[in-house]
């Protein structure tokens, strides 16, 4: 752990506020009768926040072949989700 | 500040292979809710259509100001973090308090919404939901366990917030020693990344 790497309040803010905007049109396109696109978007934004969550406020970093394939491996599996539950 | 999660089996380079506890019993949370969420992908399969009735039921306007405040949680959680580094320990107290408020907000949204359907007969074992059938007993049997247990999450967060709150105000954690801070605000941020990825599942799908 290092002192390099702080995020300021400035960025955190900037994150918040992309956070909840990412919220807010996921919300909206819900609302949206897109067929199948509803559930590309709703999961793909969820991904997406998600992935910001994970690397800006708990400040992953992800650089060893350990932690890719983790990280490959919770990506299956959120794949697999989608794939059963929506396209089965 | 960064936590480094590498393994690259480089015994001679230690920086490289700092996996420290936490960021195993995070990964081991999330996997925890993949599992989870498979769960709930083979009951949606086998029941689309009682799921898609189900999750209109549920009120999108609560469930979007869960998640704009438990980012704000998030928010004033790494602001307190960034007061401790500054050794601001006025600011980092008044950042730290106001996520526990923030929290305590999560926690009661979460009540009203559960409330709200328990009124409705919606609960797991209730007669009601026996009678609207097999597809409804099911989402309701996930929807009330997955948010239970991300509340669960939410509390032993404010449990370990609450401590560090104290650590802060007895200059035990400081901008020399902020290791016990960093564990904690990454344990809270899981709780967001977990609510992150379940808002979407059962409010907006």
């Amino acid at each position: 752990m290092d002192n390099q790497n702080i995020g300021t309040s400035k960025f955190y803010t900037l994150i918040f506020l992309a956070l909840v905007l990412l919220t807010v049109i996921s919300t909206g396109l819900s609302q949206l009768n897109l067929g199948y696109l509803n559930v590309v978007f709703t999961v793909g934004l969820a991904v997406v926040s998600g992935a910001i969550v994970f690397t800006s406020f708990m400040r992953m970093k992800l650089d060893g072949s350990f932690a890719r394939l983790l990280i490959a491996g919770l990506l299956a599996l959120a794949l697999l989700v989608f794939f059963i539950a929506f396209v089965g | 500040m960064s936590q480094s999660f590498s393994m690259t089996g480089n015994i001679s380079k230690p920086k490289d292979s700092v996996l420290s506890g936490v960021t195993l019993f995070i990964f081991i949370e999330l996997l925890l809710f993949v599992g989870l969420f498979l769960l709930y992908a083979v009951y949606r399969y086998n029941n689309a259509v009682a799921f898609d009735l189900a999750a209109s039921e549920l009120s999108i306007t609560s469930g979007v100001l869960n998640t704009i405040i438990i980012l704000g949680a998030s928010l004033t959680m790494a602001y307190s973090g960034i007061a401790v580094r500054k050794g601001n320990k006025m600011a980092a107290i008044f950042w730290l308090l106001i996520t526990l408020f923030i929290g305590f907000m999560f926690l009661v949204n979460r009540y009203f919404e559960w409330k709200g359907r328990i009124d409705f007969g919606l609960f797991p074992g209730s007669e009601e939901l026996a009678r609207l059938g097999h597809g409804d007993v099911l989402f309701y049997g996930l929807y009330f366990f997955m948010t239970g247990l991300h509340a669960l999450h939410l509390l032993a967060g404010y449990v370990m917030l609450t401590y560090a709150t104290v650590k802060v105000n007895n200059n035990e954690l400081n901008a020399n020693n902020y290791t016990l801070l960093t564990k904690t605000s990454s344990y809270w941020h899981l709780a967001t990344l977990i609510w992150v990825l379940l808002f979407p599942l059962f409010y907006l799908l």
